[in-house]
């Protein structure tokens, strides 16, 4: 017993003090420090550094600024944006699809709506001036410089087509970082599209550049902007390669589109079966603006509908987010497609072009966007498959400088994308 | 200060949180966010960051409630797990953060050794005499072997929870322990002979 005691065994002796287990160990060590003073004095500076260290950080501990109802607010309202989102992911997504083919359909079918009149009154005359049609009762007044020259054709898109949609939730005006990514795919029977299929890309999803830089996929536009010029292209390019799918025509748009659009046709109509409130609803500026909304029949402008879609709060079982956008994307289907609006749209086309055209960019052309509309026209919801690549094909990791980012799985993809229903074969 | 926790009562809002009870979601945030924070403080020293990662530790928490195992280790000592890894993650990032600014000062020529006392902590402790220079002592013990300090002198971790939340071997944690208590020792022993000497002179 005259080898000296470790720190680690002084260390552990300390730990156990006080408990009746390990006394072997313990009376060992005893032995040893009753006949060596340097390692009782060993012993007694570990324990006194102990103490003042336990005191000390005690002290501190305790002057630490405590904000338990800031720090449960913040987790209870992600908690429940993420209960929603797992519920009903696919619904959640043909909503975002809905507004934004809504969006397409008014762009578009303002400018349908003029073609079909200046067909009906013969192409001869709409070259030179849109007379008046028989069809449309409402006053049609819209600029013939809008109007794109008459075809003879109207059905000339070649189907499959793969559009790549942008969609910016536009919390600043100015913000061209993405939120929603979808790839849609629309193939083609006689003329109409018969089933569509939509790729949903994560905004987090890692994407290696040409030239060894990286990036995720909510900033491809913005950096397509800023290097080139041309985000449409560039979003549209890396996304091809990296998802090894055609993109053939690209979308971008704000959510702020989307407002003025519900504005435009008056409104939406909702049947609100509990009244909302949401006290916390944000400004975007750090602060609140509270929501309320009563219950009943309502009239909601495009501000409302909007952050009525977008509260987190659940008044009722089953009356959450998912199910109002439902309400919302089905509120804005219906009030376009009554007749009374479709005149009234028809006639207003041009301010309703210029109102929007702040809030989209596209490389489709005009005639192709009219395409397709009209060959969307007879899809529905359950035409629509959604391939959720977060779902299906990538795995979380953490990578410096970038926080959580998704990597694909390029071979789950692939072998997903060969089922027959995806890749064009019988259904 | 610290909080009498039955570890029954802690099951029984475990489940009811499960079964989607907000109260008790609440009940068991508030009964563990006070020694969450306070450990992510000690480990970060820095306000807003020992928030976000206790934020962090919790949805984490919460979204993986099912996988609590009590028998493994109580509720309090998993979020403390957790959250160390947290604030690791924190810092790793604030290391990177630092390092390419320094780059780019360096770049503009600036020189480090004109500025030696940079980056120092929060220090608005408000902390007196003795604990006071533990404290700045502590400050001063490389990095690795501060964070098993706090682990083990107030987190009140096993040395096989200190490797988890480490990310290391229960060998190397107690290596940790034992070199930083020679440091710190070293450290606060200098302190006192340097005071001594001041206040004599």
């Amino acid at each position: 017993m005259n080898k000296h005691l470790t720190d680690h065994q002084l260390l552990s002796y300390l730990d156990t003090q006080g408990e009746s287990g390990k006394r072997e160990h313990r009376e060992r060590v005893e032995a040893h420090l009753l006949s060596c003073p340097a390692c009782r004095a060993r012993l007694e500076r570990l324990s006194r550094t102990a103490a003042l260290l336990s005191s000390t950080l005690d002290a501190v501990g305790t002057r630490v600024k405590l904000s338990p109802d800031r720090s449960w607010h913040t987790l209870r309202s992600r908690l429940e944006e993420q209960r929603a989102r797992k519920n009903l992911p696919t619904l959640h997504l043909a909503f975002r699809y809905l507004v934004m083919l809504a969006v397409l359909l008014v762009i578009a079918g303002g400018i349908v709506g003029l073609l079909h009149t200046l067909a009906v009154t013969g192409p001869a005359q709409a070259t030179a001036t849109p007379a008046p049609s028989p069809v449309v009762t409402a006053p049609a007044g819209p600029a013939p410089t809008l109007a794109p020259l008459p075809r003879q054709q109207p059905y000339q898109m070649s189907l499959p087509l793969s559009i790549l949609i942008l969609g910016s939730d536009g919390e600043s005006t100015d913000s061209d970082l993405v939120d929603t990514l979808m790839l849609l795919h629309l193939v083609q029977k006689e003329h109409k599209a018969e089933y569509a299929f939509i790729v949903s890309i994560p905004r987090n999803l890692y994407l290696e550049l040409p030239g060894g830089d990286s990036t995720l996929a909510g900033s491809l536009y913005s950096l397509g902007k800023e290097r080139s010029g041309n985000g449409l292209v560039f979003a549209g390019e890396v996304l091809s390669a990296t998802l090894g799918m055609s993109v053939d025509r690209v979308v971008f748009l704000r959510l702020d589109g989307f407002v003025k659009l519900i504005d435009l046709i008056g409104g939406v109509e909702i049947d609100v079966p509990y009244p909302v409130e949401d006290r916390a609803f944000p400004d975007g500026r750090g602060g609140y603006d509270p929501l309320l909304i009563p219950a009943g029949r309502q009239l909601l402008d495009g501000v409302t509908a909007l952050r009525y879609a977008r509260t987190t709060v659940v008044p009722a079982p089953g009356f959450d987010r998912t199910f109002r956008q439902q309400q919302i994307a089905l509120a804005v289907h219906e009030r376009i497609t009554q007749p009374g609006i479709l005149t009234s749209l028809i006639s207003r086309a041009p301010a309703l072009w210029s109102a929007i055209s702040d809030d989209v960019a596209t490389n489709l052309s005009l005639n192709e966007a009219i395409d397709l509309a009209l060959a969307t026209s007879s899809l529905t919801v359950a035409d629509i498959t959604v391939i959720s690549i977060e779902a299906c094909c990538a795995v979380p990791q953490t990578i410096r400088g970038k926080g959580e980012v998704l990597l694909l799985q390029e071979k789950q993809l692939e072998s997903l994308m060969r089922t027959p229903n995806i890749s064009g074969g019988e259904r | 200060m610290a909080q009498v926790v039955n570890g029954h009562m802690v099951q029984a809002l475990i489940e009811r949180t499960l079964a989607g009870d907000e109260d008790a979601a609440r009940e068991l945030h508030d009964l563990h966010y006070p020694a969450t924070l306070r450990l992510a403080y000690l480990l970060l020293q820095n306000q807003d960051d020992a928030e976000d990662a206790t934020q962090e530790a919790f949805w984490y928490a919460f979204n993986n409630l099912e996988r609590f195992d009590p028998h493994q280790a109580s509720f309090a000592t998993w979020l403390k797990i957790i959250v160390t890894g947290r604030c690791r993650d924190i810092q790793r990032r604030r290391r990177r953060a630092r390092w390419l600014s320094l780059q780019k000062l360096l770049e503009a020529g600036y020189d480090p050794e004109d500025e030696v006392a940079s980056h120092r902590p929060e220090t608005a402790l408000e902390l007196v005499g003795v604990q006071q220079m533990v404290w700045e002592a502590l400050e001063q013990v490389p990095r690795k072997a501060r964070q098993a300090l706090i682990l083990r002198y107030f987190g009140g971790l096993s040395y096989p929870e200190m490797a988890l939340a480490l990310g290391c071997t229960v060998s190397t944690a107690k290596s940790r322990v034992a070199y930083g208590h020679q440091v710190l020792a070293h450290l606060l022993e200098q302190k006192a002979q340097f005071e001594l000497s001041y206040s004599t002179k």
